[in-house]
């Protein structure tokens, strides 16, 4: 076979190696970023997808068990209507607290509470004027992912 | 202070404009009093930019709290040198600490080449001219560094505790140096399009560059790693995280950039190529720290932007369309005068080594804007974590260490089946033999099995490059081996440098397969004096300590660490929390062998002490930090200047080689 031709067949097959991982990576590792009023309006469009619901912890809605790990709160949506209980166990993030912006990630399931893999919490008020003013305060940074 | 540092943080501007116009005018008519006219303004450019740095660094270190960014990012109470690094900790000082960084490589490619490349440099003083314009137009309007406040506070709200640590003061101005010094590469490349010098002379003019640009973003990318180790505290080191991911990418195409411009210097080909991959890093530099200055991708909700985005985006797609067009207007020019003669050849293996690395970067790239373009073409944000990354990238990388034991070793230009199976034989049989060792060794993750095997064809072919070397230089000079070893390295910087750099590579690639895909986690909850196990080890929680002062209350946990019922260790993570931002912030200590790491959090801790700890083993994962030092070590043989002797010798020696490879 002709050399270039051999060459232009090689780069092919590397491309749509890359393409082809990519895709598939995309079809299997993807999930929904969706707000809390989205997801309560959204009924069961989710079912069977991976989410991640973002929203604000709502003041007294914290319940902490420090001997079982467990914790439970209330999810408001930052700007619209709706609410959700949360329910996660693992290591309490640095930066949960009421009043906070926090991001739970966990699969679709129809039913309170939400069981939530991971909570990511965003950096404090405080920085909120300028997000991702530092470049080492990368999001998970920020956020601290703990993962399950 | 402040007036001094509003003024020349203005004139530094003007400066940068001035010079861009007196170089290009004074590069096209040939008129050297404005060429040097415009080095001048850049070197004014400089000083005034130095003069704004020490302005603000003078501002921190005496609390001058009516300054905004004073009082933002630091405190009474913050020592000494977390108040010098709070230059780069928040925003307007991190695009100054830019610029500085930016301007001082710009006066020194000046410096370097006083008396040559008169007709390059011009160009080249121009493109980082207008990067440095861009970041100090945007100081002099959205982010100026010393805006007031209205009233003075008492006390700043101080530096993110994440921050106030050793690595904070090294990583980032070791990433920055890294994204920066890629504008002089791509200035240099910029200079050869407007000029029509399409030669390998800019690539061998700014060849040191590229590497110390790579050096440094290479340093970044690790230390990075190592703060998010030590700091951040989840377990790992590596998150693919927005942030990270701007690193990462440029180093990719960097990587791909440092293999590909040695084939148009020995073949003259791949010029367009060329011409892509640095137009392409330096993009992604640029594109790295909107991303990180932006936070459009990190904000999942939300968040107040910074009204950064757009300036960025402007000035990339400005930068994009202007150096296409340039090399579109030289393609002619660029047409390669020769082809790729075989499959079968090195010149095919740095074809397929560049693919990949680029196929690496698009798909970060790609995973990291999906977020937005889900949403722009579906109406749905869809998000991307790890896993996306690690499924795509795992499979591209392990190809790329296969073709790493390969290039070294296959001939320039044409092989042939019965060469490669001679050469190949050994090193294939050794790697074989390795993967089949750690397979029956009960290793049955197919990544893991195919990393080992890979690694020990590469880190063999790499031997046997150094051993004929060394013994070429015995037989023919007589020298003892030991010393010939060292003579490579000093003689042929370059290649034997770079084979230091695989060998890096390859220690990394052992311990990012055998730490993600052999990690075990375990999360306890205990009293004092009560004992959880996780892997080998025997942990007893002994007791928890108050160590609070000024700055933050901090309880000190203490674990005793047991293997086979024999005392090894203790380890004390600990919890704290900042008064001044009143933030927790949780300080994980771990113990490192050449086995594996045994990696402690403090996850919570209760007035009557009971604790939550979540606890890892991490194995060889050392070899990762390991595999960065010695990367570091192979870059540094590659740049370090040699002597003038000794840089005749080796152009002798290369011209000789050259002859023989071609016969």
């Amino acid at each position: 076979m002709n050399q270039q031709l051999k060459f232009v067949a090689g780069i092919a097959i590397i491309i749509s190696t890359v393409g082809f991982l990519v895709y598939t990576a995309v079809d299997q590792t993807k999930m929904y970023m969706v707000t809390v009023s989205e997801f309560v309006t959204g009924g069961n469009a989710y079912a069977g997808t991976t989410l991640r619901i973002a929203g604000r912890v709502a003041e007294d809605s914290m319940v902490w068990d420090s001997k079982t790990n467990d914790l439970h709160f209330t999810l408001d949506d930052i700007e619209g209507e709706g609410t959700i209980g949360v329910h996660y166990t693992g290591i309490l993030p640095d930066m949960f607290a009421e009043g906070r912006d926090v991001v739970v990630e966990g699969p679709y399931a129809a039913g309170d509470p939400f069981e939530a893999t991971t909570v990511l919490t965003s950096c404090p008020s405080k920085y909120e004027a300028e997000p991702g003013d530092d470049p080492n305060y990368p999001d998970r940074a920020a956020s601290e992912a703990i993962e399950n | 202070m402040i007036t001094i540092g509003n003024l020349a943080v203005l004139i530094a501007l003007i400066a940068a404009v001035y010079s861009i116009g007196a170089s290009v005018y004074g590069g096209l008519n040939r008129r050297r009093d404005f060429v040097a006219s415009g080095e001048h303004a850049a070197y004014t450019c400089h000083a005034m930019v130095v003069i704004a740095t020490i302005a603000l660094v003078h501002g921190l270190i005496t609390h001058d709290f009516s300054l905004k960014y004073v009082a933002s990012y630091s405190s009474s109470t913050l020592p000494l040198r977390f108040r010098i690094a709070a230059l780069w900790g928040g925003m307007e000082g991190s695009l100054l600490f830019w610029a500085l960084l930016l301007t001082s490589m710009t006066s020194l490619v000046i410096f370097q080449n006083r008396e040559r490349n008169r007709i390059l440099m011009p160009f080249v003083v121009a493109t980082c001219m207008t990067v440095g314009a861009f970041f100090l137009s945007l100081l002099n309007t959205v982010t100026p560094p010393f805006a007031q406040l209205p009233f003075i506070p008492a006390e700043g709200s101080d530096l993110n505790p994440l921050l106030q640590n050793y690595w904070m003061q090294i990583h980032p101005p070791a990433l920055y140096l890294g994204y920066v010094t890629w504008t002089i590469p791509f200035g240099f490349a910029i200079a050869a399009l407007a000029t029509g010098r399409l030669d390998d002379l800019w690539i061998r003019t700014s060849r040191r560059w590229s590497l110390a640009a790579w050096f440094f973003l290479c340093c970044g990318n690790i230390l990075g790693a190592r703060w998010a180790y030590e700091v951040l505290g989840w377990g790992g080191y590596w998150a693919w995280d927005p942030v990270e991911n701007a690193a990462f990418m440029p180093l990719m195409t960097g990587t791909a950039y440092l293999h590909s411009v040695m084939i148009q210097e020995r073949k003259d080909m791949l010029k367009v190529w060329n011409m892509t991959l640095i137009i392409l890093t330096f993009c992604l530099t640029i594109f790295g720290t909107f991303l990180t200055r932006s936070g459009v991708i990190s904000s999942v909700h939300s968040f107040t932007q910074s009204g950064l985005g757009p300036f960025f985006l402007a000035f990339l797609a400005a930068v994009i369309v202007f150096s296409t067009i340039l090399t579109i207007r030289r393609l002619p020019e660029l047409r390669p005068k020769h082809q790729l003669d075989s499959m079968l050849s090195r010149e095919s293996a740095f074809l397929f080594n560049n693919l990949l690395l680029v196929g690496i970067a698009f798909a970060t790239f790609w995973g990291t804007v999906f977020p937005v373009l889900s949403e722009w073409v579906r109406g749905v944000k869809i998000t991307v974590g790890p896993p996306f990354f690690n499924r795509v990238n795992a499979p591209l990388a392990i190809a790329l260490l296969f073709l790493m034991g390969v290039g070294p070793l296959i001939a320039w230009r044409r092989s042939t089946i019965d060469k490669l199976a001679r050469t190949f034989l050994a090193p294939s049989l050794f790697g074989i033999t390795a993967g089949a060792i750690a397979f029956f060794a009960g290793m049955r993750d197919i990544n893991a099995v195919l990393v080992v095997s890979f690694s020990a064809f590469v880190l063999y072919t790499i031997t046997l490059e150094f051993h004929r070397g060394a013994a070429a230089r015995v037989s023919m000079v007589g020298q003892n081996y030991v010393s010939a070893l060292f003579t490579l390295l000093t003689k042929n910087q370059r290649r034997y440098g770079g084979y230091v750099v695989h060998l890096g590579v390859v220690f990394i690639f052992i311990g990012v397969a055998m730490s993600s895909i052999y990690r075990v986690e375990e999360m306890y909850t205990v009293d004092p004096g009560e004992s959880f196990s996780i892997g080998p080890y025997t942990l007893r929680y002994d007791d928890a300590v108050d160590r609070s002062d000024d700055h933050m209350a901090r309880m000190i946990a203490t674990l005793t660490v047991f293997e086979n019922d024999e005392e090894i260790a203790t380890i004390s993570p600990e919890k704290r929390f900042y008064r001044k931002p009143e933030q927790p912030a949780t300080e994980v200590d771990f113990r490192t062998t050449w086995r594996d790491d045994l990696y402690v959090i403090l996850g919570s801790i209760d007035p009557e002490k009971t604790a939550t700890f979540q606890a890892y083993i991490n194995p060889l994962v050392v070899w990762f930090w390991i595999g960065g030092f010695v990367i570091i070590a192979g870059t540094g043989i590659c740049i370090f200047p040699v002597s003038g002797a000794r840089r005749r010798e080796r152009a002798r020696e290369a011209a000789t080689a050259r002859t023989q490879e071609h016969a």
